[in-house]
């Protein structure tokens, strides 16, 4: 099997820098014919010209702005193999970190994998990414990552893999309608697209020997304030119940929490975003009506069953 | 002079330890004359720092402790003067421990938060802030309520008109 290994680019010329060489290094330490690409999204740095020059090798989608997951997308639909593998710029790869992935692939249920996610200096502390689970907490789906290194060291089942270092199929991916704009500028499309998957009776695992070191948040803070990151977030946690739980008794105790969720605002403090989130959310409601319908379409599995199955109860 | 100690109370709800604004609370109580020790209405993620400084009586909120528990618990202690630690300086959110500070019977109450200087406020002022909060609360809880129960209707309408099946596993 061949991989495509996309990185999506906003002006991370010097997060390319590092993450590249790895990337090549890892295509070229695995059996069959890799590609790296970079899809750009209308970089205002010097990332085209540094690609260009220093790493001709690279296939280069230089794109027109569009964001996050609409620049995905197409890097995906622009691949000519069966894998699809997405790497953040400021992901940088083991160079044996391809192979497993591959392997894991190969059965054709399995839509996506996830990598073993390490900080920089090789520690898991608070690192985001690993063997991943979820719970109805508050109207919102808590998700769960796991640090303790004894639960990191075998092949499972989770809930999803996290976008910054995911392979899947390309053929499945397109099936999914890829990452969903619903979820612009940033954050959940990785979550989302994973939960339609299991809905779809696919399986998302985790691979812990394909170890990647991922400096967190930097390519996200480098463009947007924290605030701004915590308010797209939250309101992409609305969207997505809105958009993923059709059923009737959880959506309607999920909407009830959610409405409490929002007053904890004059309660807790530095929480100043859930209200402005939830209003956020409110004007893309045709929009998560009409993505819900979509989906309604095409599920297989029940709510009620993906958390258990994402999370061990079927593998 | 015999008698029970006279304390002070330090009330935070600080997530992430908050530890220089919780030393600076001490600080200003231990430096107050009248107060012999204080006590505090703590998170789980407080309390440590609480007990680094030396705080050996800490109530925790949550816990399975009712509000009303909590200050039972503080007024029997009967402080002489309370504390309301903030994450910011506006003084935004912390209802429910504003309330505490009122209910606990304290006659003086002070405020701190980071980057701000430690000043008294009057219980009236306190008490206007703990009305305007409840009453922002109360719309919160009313416009969300509206927002989501729209939300729950639109997503309900959508799914029976959309003609899916309803999943199940075979």
């Amino acid at each position: 099997m061949n991989a495509t290994l996309i990185i999506p680019n906003y002006n991370g010329r010097d997060l390319l820098q590092k993450s590249i060489p790895a990337a090549l290094r890892a295509v070229a330490n695995a059996p069959g014919d890799h590609v790296v690409c970079v899809a750009d999204d209308a970089s205002a740095d010097d990332s085209l010209e540094l690609l260009r020059s220093s790493f001709p090798e690279v296939k280069l989608l230089a794109l027109p702005k569009r964001g996050f997951g609409p620049t995905c997308n197409v890097a995906v639909e622009s691949a000519d193999t069966d894998i699809v593998v997405l790497l953040n710029s400021d992901v940088v790869v083991e160079s044996d970190f391809l192979s497993p992935l591959l392997e894991d692939l190969v059965e054709p249920d399995v839509f996506a994998v996830g990598c073993k996610f390490l900080n920089p200096d090789g520690s898991l502390t608070n690192a985001l990414g690993n063997r991943t689970s979820g719970a109805w907490l508050g109207g919102i789906l808590a998700i769960h990552h796991e640090t303790r290194p004894e639960l990191l060291r075998f092949t499972c089942p989770q809930l999803y893999a996290n976008g910054g270092a995911m392979a899947f199929h390309r053929e499945q991916w397109l099936a999914l309608g890829g990452f969903d704009p619903l979820y612009a500028p940033f954050y959940w499309e990785d979550v989302d697209i994973s939960y339609r998957a299991w809905a779809r009776g696919w399986r998302v695992l985790y691979e812990p020997r394909s170890v990647v070191y991922h400096e967190q948040g930097s390519t996200m803070q480098r463009s947007f304030q924290s605030a701004h990151i915590e308010l797209m977030s939250a309101k992409n946690a609305f969207l997505f119940a809105w958009k993923n739980i059709l059923d009737p008794a959880l959506i309607r105790r999920i909407a009830a929490a959610q409405a409490r969720w929002a007053t904890d605002d004059v309660f807790i403090g530095g929480l100043p975003h859930r209200t402005a989130a939830l209003w956020r959310a409110f004007r893309q409601l045709r929009q998560a009506c009409r993505a819900r319908s979509r989906e309604q379409r095409e599920r297989v599995v029940p709510d009620t069953e993906i958390l258990a199955f994402s999370t061990g109860g079927w593998a | 002079m015999t008698g029970s100690p006279r304390k002070a109370l330090i009330l935070t709800f600080a997530r992430h330890g908050e530890h220089a604004e919780i030393q600076r609370a001490l600080q200003h109580f231990q430096g107050m004359a009248g107060i012999d020790e204080c006590f505090a209405i703590v998170t789980e993620a407080s309390a440590p720092v609480l007990e680094r400084l030396g705080v050996a009586d800490r109530i925790v909120y949550g816990e399975g402790r009712s509000a009303r528990s909590i200050i039972g618990k503080a007024r029997s202690r009967h402080p002489r003067a309370a504390a309301v630690l903030y994450c910011d300086p506006d003084f935004r959110a912390h209802l429910k421990l504003e309330a505490v500070a009122l209910l606990s019977g304290a006659p003086l109450i002070y405020r701190l938060a980071p980057e701000t200087e430690i000043a008294a406020v009057s219980r009236l002022s306190l008490a206007w802030s703990v009305f305007a909060k409840a009453a922002t609360v109360v719309a919160i809880a009313v416009a969300s309520g509206t927002l989501c129960s729209v939300a729950y209707l639109c997503l309900r309408l959508s799914q029976a008109f959309s003609g899916g099946k309803r999943a199940s596993r075979a």
